[in-house]
């Protein structure tokens, strides 16, 4: 492995301070509707998320990861209509922000939620996913997050890698309709299992991961632009960590290095994404106007330019993470 | 019989309390140590927790530090108290409090009431390699230890070296002879009282105090001069992980649990709800040590620790990126055949080989632009699709992922030819499972037959020769693919030889099947444009046979007869 100088480890500590002092600024923009987190206690797990207009995804949201043993949720609404943010204000376990401030300026979110993490979440287990993003990871169906995040403790590891699996329906996508409260993944149950392309970042030491069904279907002539697909939803937090762009990588870097790099495996898991559901249609249709995404929107531009069939007689149903494990997706690493 | 019980405990105490609850319900003494360093609000909740519960003593307490002496002082304390509160106990136990109980108490106690008078406990010498792997064996006896591993591991570590490099031996007394095993043993009470009343007490707790790891020494030590029947078994099935730590036990585990062929397990994550209601019941029926199959069951543990050391072949994930240096690294999962030259010398030969021996050959699928995996085939396995820009873009994940989507029990090979993507090449020839056969200089061939004007034909001569040589290079230097190679001559005299030999990689019972071999591309031109090469100074290996016949056409009709491969 080729060493860092001194210059660029320093370039790199700068890079983090910089992001930190602008999510310290960023936090500025959001405002609090509701603070809960005087309820936390000291080893509680958290949960971090941005949303807009996403009220149809949190009910069933909310069951999954309290299930998982998610303890605190905190939410940065970012000025949803659709009475998503008065669902998410009387929740019992969920404190709430609310923000009409540019999501693609606060670097697609990554500000208000870095700002918020560095207040509140120093010392704990957090996640950080979308709510259309559900964090499968080994022995999931058997044992509690908690269960995890004191393994990876005992392992002296501060942060959890997940590739993200784009999950997609067979047929039309406007077809595929999930009830409020309904398991999205139960709609849109296919995913591609042999399409994953793996390249390492120098700069952030992280892994650069790209496939899937969007780069199949959306990226097929300009693969190198599809979305990166590596994630580090699961952090140890403390003070002075900073996301540099989505969960894709972290600062300090060693928070990054969540492979192996001497042969073995280390554990990791997967973060289901059920974007492609019906409600994709409308939200193609809204987000070309208000150009918030990411790399200009491109999948809505292509979704709205040709109605797609993702499935194919070679794509994959999802059943669980045994079955992810299998596929060599995901790993159960030294976790017995 | 009269079972008694020490205990060490230092975190989680409620489930500690429970499992001291059911000791005590079972009418086993228990002699409860709690590391000093644990908190007094949670040690007062256990104390109230436990007030009304009798057969519980609580001897000194002492600051445990990991692979400290302190840990085997707090053993000794409990011993002493327990022995003295009660006379009447015949054997001790000793467990931590994140242990279970995987079979009753009475299975237990019957267990040791027909093993009278022995002591089990692990105790090998420092020579026995079942116990020590990797890490410090001998060197536990005879350096001074004196900082914490846990909190200074880097300073712990160069004292190590130091100590090396000035050659340090410390002398072990002579009475004492060094034994290891795990800390969790079971003792008769007078094999352990001589222990505790040694004359020699206060030696051996000086010596020990500065031995490394003494609490897997002290007892397994000394049991050697104070015991009449040792068993060098350990009643509680523990396991280390890669990196040394004991591995956990969760809920999942609880049918496998009686696969052990011990009395307890450790350690219980203190979240497993199931497995402390299951274990603590108080009447379990007894399960036979006779229907173990502790091999099972000790087989999730390797597994695990197989993933996260070696990685397992062929997987390459998120979780596993290799660094350079690491060998034994492949991208694939089974042995794969990259055919080099077979393309320009037979007209069809993916074809025939996929039809008249029913193997898995593929076509070149690193050809410059657009490409398919055979006939129309343009996706595979996992979706994925024969796209140049995406092969391009990484083309190591892609013949990976290619690989992957192609396993079955016949084995897969690429056709690959020196005008392909030659991105890939270093990855190949570093790649333990490729299996190379390469017919040297069969580009000639199409050269020889493409349409161009000499001076093309010239300069992409000069270009495809250039490129062989690199990638024919690259598989001597590297020494990690096998490679057989065959020379144009060889393989238009004896077509038959090189095909076997490309068959034997891919299906090595193919062997003496007769077989038609496919058909030879055009050779006509050949002697000629090797001739006009050799005179503007593009030299290459194949002579143009001056003996040779002319082919004619008999000659060809000649070769398309039906061969015997042996």
């Amino acid at each position: 492995m080729r060493q860092m100088g001194i210059w660029s480890k320093y370039r790199l500590r700068l890079e983090r301070k910089r992001r930190r002092i602008r999510s310290l600024r960023k936090r500025r923009d959001i405002e609090c509707v509701i603070d809960r987190s005087s309820q936390t206690k000291p080893n509680d797990i958290f949960l971090f998320a941005t949303l807009r207009n996403e009220k149809h995804r949190l009910e069933f949201f909310l069951k999954y990861y309290r299930r998982l043993g998610v303890n605190h949720f905190f939410f940065v609404d970012n000025n949803s209509d659709d009475g998503g943010r008065e669902l998410l204000k009387n929740e019992s376990d969920v404190s709430l922000w609310t923000t009409t401030a540019s999501y693609k300026r606060a670097n697609f979110g990554v500000d208000w939620l870095n700002g918020l993490q560095s207040k509140y979440a120093n010392g704990h287990w957090c996640l950080a996913v979308d709510v259309d993003e559900f964090f499968v990871y080994p022995h999931c169906d058997t044992r509690p997050l908690q269960a995890l995040t004191d393994w990876l403790d005992s392992s002296s590891a501060k942060s959890f890698g997940a590739l993200m699996i784009d999950m997609y329906p067979r047929g039309n996508i406007s077809e595929a309709f999930c009830d409020e409260g309904k398991n999205p993944m139960n709609v849109s149950p296919f995913f591609d299992s042999g399409n994953y392309f793996v390249e390492r970042n120098e700069k952030y030491r992280n892994l650069w991961i790209q496939g899937g069904v969007r780069q199949r279907v959306f990226f097929k002539d300009k693969p190198e632009r599809a979305p990166a697909l590596n994630k580090i939803p699961l952090v140890k937090w403390s003070r002075g960590c900073v996301y540099v762009s989505s969960t894709h990588s972290i600062l300090p870097r060693s928070l990054n290095i969540v492979y192996d790099e001497w042969g073995g495996q280390k554990a990791c898991g997967c973060l289901m994404h059920t974007k492609f559901i019906s409600t994709f249609v409308d939200k193609a249709t809204e987000e070309l106007q208000r150009k918030e995404h990411y790399a200009a929107s491109r999948e809505y531009k292509e979704y709205a330019a040709s109605n797609v069939e993702m499935w194919t007689r070679f794509s994959t149903r999802y059943k669980n993470w045994k079955q992810l494990e299998d596929l060599g997706l995901m790993s159960r690493g030294g976790w017995a | 019989m009269k079972l008694g019980f020490i205990i060490l405990a230092h975190r989680d105490l409620h489930r500690t309390v429970q499992l001291v609850r059911f000791l005590a319900n079972n009418d086993c003494p228990v002699s409860l140590h709690i590391d000093q360093n644990t908190s007094l609000e949670e040690v007062n909740e256990l104390m109230a927790d436990l007030n009304h519960v009798k057969n519980v003593v609580y001897p000194k307490r002492e600051k445990c530090g990991w692979g400290q002496f302190s840990i085997v002082q707090a053993t000794l304390n409990a011993a002493e108290i327990l022995l003295e509160n009660h006379p009447d106990v015949t054997n001790v136990f000793m467990a931590s409090g994140s242990c279970l109980p995987v079979r009753p108490i009475k299975q237990l106690k019957a267990f040791l009431e027909r093993h009278k008078d022995i002591d089990f406990i692990e105790s090998f010498s420092e020579r026995d390699e079942r116990w020590v792997k990797g890490g410090l064996d001998q060197e536990r006896f005879t350096l001074y230890f004196p900082l914490s591993w846990r909190k200074y591991r880097y300073a712990f570590d160069r004292l190590i070296d130091l100590q090396r490099m000035l050659n340090v031996n410390r002398a072990v007394p002579k009475h004492i002879s060094p034994h290891m095993g795990s800390q969790w043993w079971c003792l008769t009470a007078p094999t352990l009282k001589k222990i505790i009343e040694d004359p020699d007490r206060q030696e051996n707790d000086r010596y020990f105090s500065k031995c490394w790891i003494p609490d897997e020494s002290y007892f397994q030590s000394l049991v050697r001069n104070h015991s009449e029947h040792i068993r060098p078994q350990s009643l509680t099935f523990s396991i280390f992980d890669a990196q040394g730590k004991p591995f956990l036990l969760y809920d999942d585990h609880l049918n496998d649990l009686p696969k052990t062929n011990a009395f307890f397990v450790r350690k219980v994550w203190p979240g497993s709800h199931k497995l402390y209601h299951h274990l603590l019941k108080t009447k379990r029926k007894n399960f036979p040590l006779s229907n173990t199959n502790e091999e099972a069951f000790n087989e999730i543990f390797s597994r695990a620790n197989a993933i996260s050391t070696t990685g397992g072949k062929g997987q390459a994930l998120q979780g596993r990126y290799p660094n350079s240096a690491v060998k034994n690294t492949s991208m694939a999962h089974d042995d794969f055949g990259v055919l080099i030259g077979f393309g320009y010398l037979f007209q069809d030969f993916v074809d025939w080989a996929r039809e008249a021996k029913g193997l898995n050959v593929f076509h070149n699928i690193f050809k410059p632009r657009q490409f398919t995996f055979y006939k129309k085939i343009a996706l595979a396995k996992g979706n994925l699709a024969a796209d140049a820009k995406l092969r391009d873009m990484n083309p190591k994940s892609y013949l990976s992922n290619f690989l992957k989507s192609q396993r079955s029990d016949k084995c897969t090979a690429i056709m690959y030819d020196v005008s392909d993507n030659q991105k890939i090449i270093p990855d190949i020839t570093r790649d333990e499972c490729a299996h190379f056969v390469v017919v040297q200089e069969a580009w000639l061939l199409s050269v020889a037959n493409n349409e161009m004007k000499l001076k093309g034909k010239i300069m992409q001569a000069k270009i495809l020769q250039a490129r062989e040589r690199k990638i024919l290079q690259a598989l001597k230097e590297d020494k990690h693919a096998s490679c057989t190679i065959f020379s144009l001559e060889e393989a238009l005299n004896t077509p038959g030889l090189v095909l076997q030999a490309a068959l034997q990689i891919l299906d090595p019972e193919t062997r003496a099947q007769p077989t038609a071999i496919p058909q030879l591309v055009d050779t006509l031109k050949l002697d000629r444009l090797v001739r006009k090469l050799s005179k503007s100074g593009v030299s290459v290996n194949f002579k143009p046979g001056k003996k040779r016949k002319k082919p004619q056409k008999s000659a060809k009709k000649e070769i398309i007869k039906p061969y015997v491969v042996k």
